[in-house]
């Protein structure tokens, strides 16, 4: 019941009304019964059209006597009928929807029954529908149903018109006179976002040809937001209008593990594993033969978890006898996190076994297999859907966009979808351009102010905004742990001989405290910590540890964590400190530790609120746990 | 709480009164309103005695009949056999009955009605994925069919869909997530598209998908609890799709499972796929199919 105002009727009034709804039910009741018994007969007559008619018109949702009506409507043109008499009782059909229409301009069921009539029908007039469908918008511009209507219409004009041209630029000016009575119409910017790719095809516009079509494009987008800059619809549509260059998985780094007979793998975004990566040898005759073993993810506990993942596991089944070792993957055999993510050539690894073991942790750099490379490179093309440009192109267009926002800014400083878009300009700028560090930080930098300012002017969706800071400040952060290895790939420095040290004061640290960080965005870039501290942040959840299989320390002091997971197979950790954070049971924290894998390991838990519970619950748990010893 | 105490404003969620409306909704037999929604009311897998089959009826069918525990009361192969037969083998697509509509509500009902029977290798799993996505739009969303407007409901539909057969890495979950989160306007509600009004309802369509790709808390859940809760009535019980409007039964469950969803105490969790409460959906064994921590910062 939308948009229907409440009324309090006393019961006066209340009486009165059934009163007079009783003889009406009664009526209503009486016709659909005999219509329904008609059905049942299956009698098909002109008796029966009638009581659909009166149903309908009262009810148009009562889809049961829209089928009935069908099926009395096909049961009369199967009779001996001329064309004209069809064409004649279908047109009658579409003025009483009409009418049913006009007091019921949102219901599924009239415009499935019009479809109905219209393909039924033996010569429909499409360009009378379309004239309807239009007025239709003119009474309201943004009803669904009509924009789904008028699609029908065009594609059924599309089929028999063979001027096919011209109808996607009529269809993209109407977008255009509908978005000139009204910029916040966003049913219309969506129909613009679907027609000018159509528009370019059909036009066979040259890239020449095709540039003032798409700056045409910018300038309509830009008057529309600067009129009215809270309005989303045109940002929204700008934002699609600059696009977005699809992501590259990135193998971040790998090295076998011989004291363990392990490989270990780390991309820099969660994957999916579907076929599972080859692992091989090369035999005397350097021919390469399988590795027997099975790789599973670090993360999670479930069979389902294990093949979801950023660090993987390869455990061999057979434990010596290879000089080298080969792992390859392709972009076939796994499944991106999102679809704006993809690996784009096969990617493999290689190591030679020293004869005698004396390094247990043996390097296996990621190359790019040449033949099907597609990185990103100054000779890419962006946007070919509407307007081709090189690399260089493109970066002139985030500029001159960014520089465009910039200036409503200025005039608009509290207008957050300037700043959204800002951000996203930002991010794509600094992902398609071969930044220096310098710059990139620059960016990182701008990234976290902005959302600073968007934290505080939309307290709606602050969480989202810190979310994408702890991003940025995380990106900044782990900078240095990066390198681009020669082949340009992403690679975590793993030729850090840190790794390989036991001295504590010379182990891997990684420190990012008191920034306000709600995530961890790719906690395989941390894979080889082994001293971690991320105290006085604001992450909610441990599970990021799982991927740090090196971890030894994590300080995790006042952050808002209301349980522990992710720690079960974090074999060196001897130190885990979770004081004062949102725990508020022993279960939250005894559940982290049901399969601890691990040896003795110390839990700060002080300053949460369950160390208020009852004593005999965690005297028994602390007996069950013998190697964890909880400090307070 | 006695009545003279709930203001006009209330700001705690009136149980009792909601189940007491609810329960009388099979007795207003004396109002027009409830035969003119007769197709509402189920019995078999029509609207209603009397009605035809519809694809939508026999999902809602089957959720009853799985809240209640009573699958052995019906025929389920039949069930999975018309289910079946709803779909267009060429684009993937289901029809809502033999007339042909289609939509992507069709094909979550389909798949949701069938995981639910355990029965989803009747139907070609892949082809009812690629009809789901070509109705994915610039702005993350999905729309009702291929070139359609993005809308809070169908995407609710269209995520569900993909979470059931494991396929949410094919929408962009950060993407999607904004625009979901930027349905919330500044009295708190949710609209189902930009720029349009704010809709009880859409506290259901809106937060069950945001909840599916692990981000609900990019809304403000005190401020949607606020408006939900606006918009009760607090004399006859049940919900209304914006404050002191008139009530009906379908807002009324989109407010309580919208308030479940935001962990609002006293109510029964539900699942943000099949709408159920999620002990029914533990209870027939679905409940892990589509917790892989996806996509998501959860």
């Amino acid at each position: 019941m939308h948009g229907r105002k409440r009324v309090k009727p006393t019961a006066e009034v209340e009486k009165l009304r059934k009163e007079k709804e009783a003889s009406k039910i009664k009526e209503y009741n009486g016709i659909v019964a005999a219509c329904l018994e008609k059905k049942n007969k299956c009698e098909f007559d002109n008796e029966a059209f009638i009581l659909t008619t009166k149903i309908l018109s009262q009810n148009p949702d009562f889809y049961t006597i829209w089928n009935f009506r069908r099926s009395i409507l096909l049961n009369e043109i199967s009779e001996d009928c001329s064309e004209e008499e069809k064409q004649q009782k279908f047109s009658s059909e579409l003025l009483f929807l009409q009418e049913v229409f006009r007091h019921n301009p949102k219901s599924y069921w009239i415009f499935n029954h019009r479809q109905w009539c219209l393909d039924t029908m033996p010569n429909p007039d499409w360009k009378s529908e379309l004239d309807l469908v239009s007025k239709m918008l003119d009474m309201d511009a943004r009803n669904f149903h009509g924009w789904n209507y008028r699609r029908y219409v065009i594609s059924k004009l599309s089929c028999i018109d063979s001027n096919a041209l011209n109808l996607s630029k009529t269809e993209f000016d109407f977008t255009t006179a509908k978005i000139n009575q009204n910029f916040s119409n966003y049913s219309a910017w969506h129909q613009r976002s679907k027609l000018l790719p159509k528009l370019v095809e059909d036009e066979q516009l040259g890239d020449q040809g095709k540039k003032p079509l798409i700056d045409q494009e910018f300038e309509l987008v830009k008057s529309a937001f600067y009129t009215d800059p809270d309005d989303q619809s045109a940002w929204l549509y700008h934002w699609w209008l600059i696009g977005r260059e699809i992501r590259h998985i990135s193998i971040l780094g790998a090295y076998y593990d011989s004291q363990n007979y392990q490989i270990i793998l780390a991309f820099d975004d969660e994957i999916g594993m579907l076929t599972p990566f080859q692992v091989a040898y090369k035999n005397d005759t350097s021919q390469l033969n399988i590795v027997e073993g099975h790789w599973r993810s670090v993360s999670g506990s479930s069979d389902v978890d294990r093949m979801h993942g950023s660090v993987w596991i390869f455990t061999l089944n057979i434990e010596s006898g290879f000089n080298e070792l080969f792992v390859t993957v392709k972009p076939e055999w796994i499944v991106p996190s999102n679809s704006e993510v993809k690996l784009v050539s096969n990617i493999q690894m290689h190591c030679q076994l020293p004869e005698q073991n004396k390094d247990t942790l043996i390097l296996m750099p990621p190359q790019t297999v040449a033949e099907n490379t597609t990185i990103l490179s100054t000779a890419s093309r962006f946007r070919e859907d509407i307007l081709p440009m090189t690399m260089h192109e493109r970066i002139n267009l985030l500029k001159r966009e960014i520089a465009t926002v910039k200036e409503l800014q200025e005039i608009e400083p509290e207008s957050k979808w300037c700043l959204q878009t800002l951000l996203i300009l930002l991010r794509e700028l600094k992902y398609i351009s071969e930044l220096n560090t310098e710059e990139s930080k620059n960016i990182d930098e701008e990234v976290i102010t902005i959302c600073g300012q968007l934290i505080n002017i939309d307290k709606m969706r602050t969480k989202r905004f810190e979310d994408l800071r702890s991003r940025a400040i995380f990106e900044t952060a782990t900078n240095n742990l990066i390198q681009v290895s020669p082949n340009a790939q992403q690679e975590i420095i793993f030729r850090d001989n840190r790794l390989f040290m036991s001295e504590k004061s010379q182990l891997p640290t990684f420190t990012l405290t008191n920034r306000n960080l709600t995530i961890i965005p790719t906690p395989s870039i941390l894979l080889h910590i082994r001293i971690l501290d991320l105290s006085y942040n604001k992450l909610t959840s441990t599970i990021f540890l799982s991927n740090l299989i090196h971890l030894q320390e994590a300080d995790l002091r006042d952050n808002c964590i209301s349980s522990i997971n992710g720690v079960n197979n974090l074999r060196f950790l001897r130190v885990l400190n979770v004081q004062s954070n949102l725990i508020e049971s022993w279960e939250a924290v005894r559940n982290g530790f049901v399969k601890w894998q691990g040896g003795e390991c110390k839990v700060y838990v002080s300053g949460n609120s369950f160390i208020n519970e009852s004593d005999g619950k965690k005297l028994k748990w602390e007996k069950e746990m013998d190697k964890i010893e909880f400090c307070y | 709480m006695t009545s003279t105490e709930k203001t006009e404003r209330p700001s705690e969620l009136f149980i009792d009164l909601h189940v007491k409306y609810i329960q009388s909704l099979d007795t207003k037999k004396d109002d027009l309103e409830y035969w003119l929604t007769e197709h509402l009311r189920l019995s078999g897998f029509g609207g209603h005695i009397g009605h035809d089959p519809h694809l939508l009826y026999t999902h809602y069918a089957v959720l009853i009949l799985q809240i209640e525990d009573s699958l052995d009361a019906v025929n389920v192969e039949k069930i999975v056999e018309y289910v079946a037969s709803r779909q267009d083998h060429q684009t993937g697509a289901f029809t809502g009955d033999e007339w042909g509509e289609i939509d992507s509500r069709f094909s979550y009902s389909a798949i949701s009605c069938l995981s639910l029977l355990k029965r989803l290798d009747a139907i070609d799993v892949k082809k009812a994925t690629e009809f789901i996505m070509l109705c994915k739009n610039f702005d993350g969303g999905l729309g009702s069919t291929s070139g359609a407007e993005s809308h809070a409901a169908q995407i609710f539909c269209c995520v569900g869909a993909l979470a059931i057969v494991n396929s949410l890495h094919l929408v962009d979950a950060d993407l999607l997530g904004w625009w979901l989160c930027e349905r919330q306007l500044k009295n708190g509600g949710l609209n189902g598209r930009p720029e349009k009004l704010e809709d009880v309802c859409y506290s259901w369509w809106v937060l069950s998908a945001l909840s599916i790709l692990g981000r609900v808390h990019w809304i403000n859940k005190e401020k949607l609890t606020d408006f939900i809760l606006t918009a009760q009535d607090l004399e006859t019980g049940g919900m209304a799709d914006r404050p002191s409007d008139m009530v009906d039964v379908f807002h009324t469950l989109f407010g309580l499972t919208g308030l479940s969803l935001l962990g609002y105490p006293g109510l029964k969790l539900v699942d943000p796929v099949y709408c159920l409460p999620k002990y029914v959906v533990q209870r027939v064994g679905l409940a892990e199919r589509y917790h892989a921590k996806y996509g998501g910062f959860t």
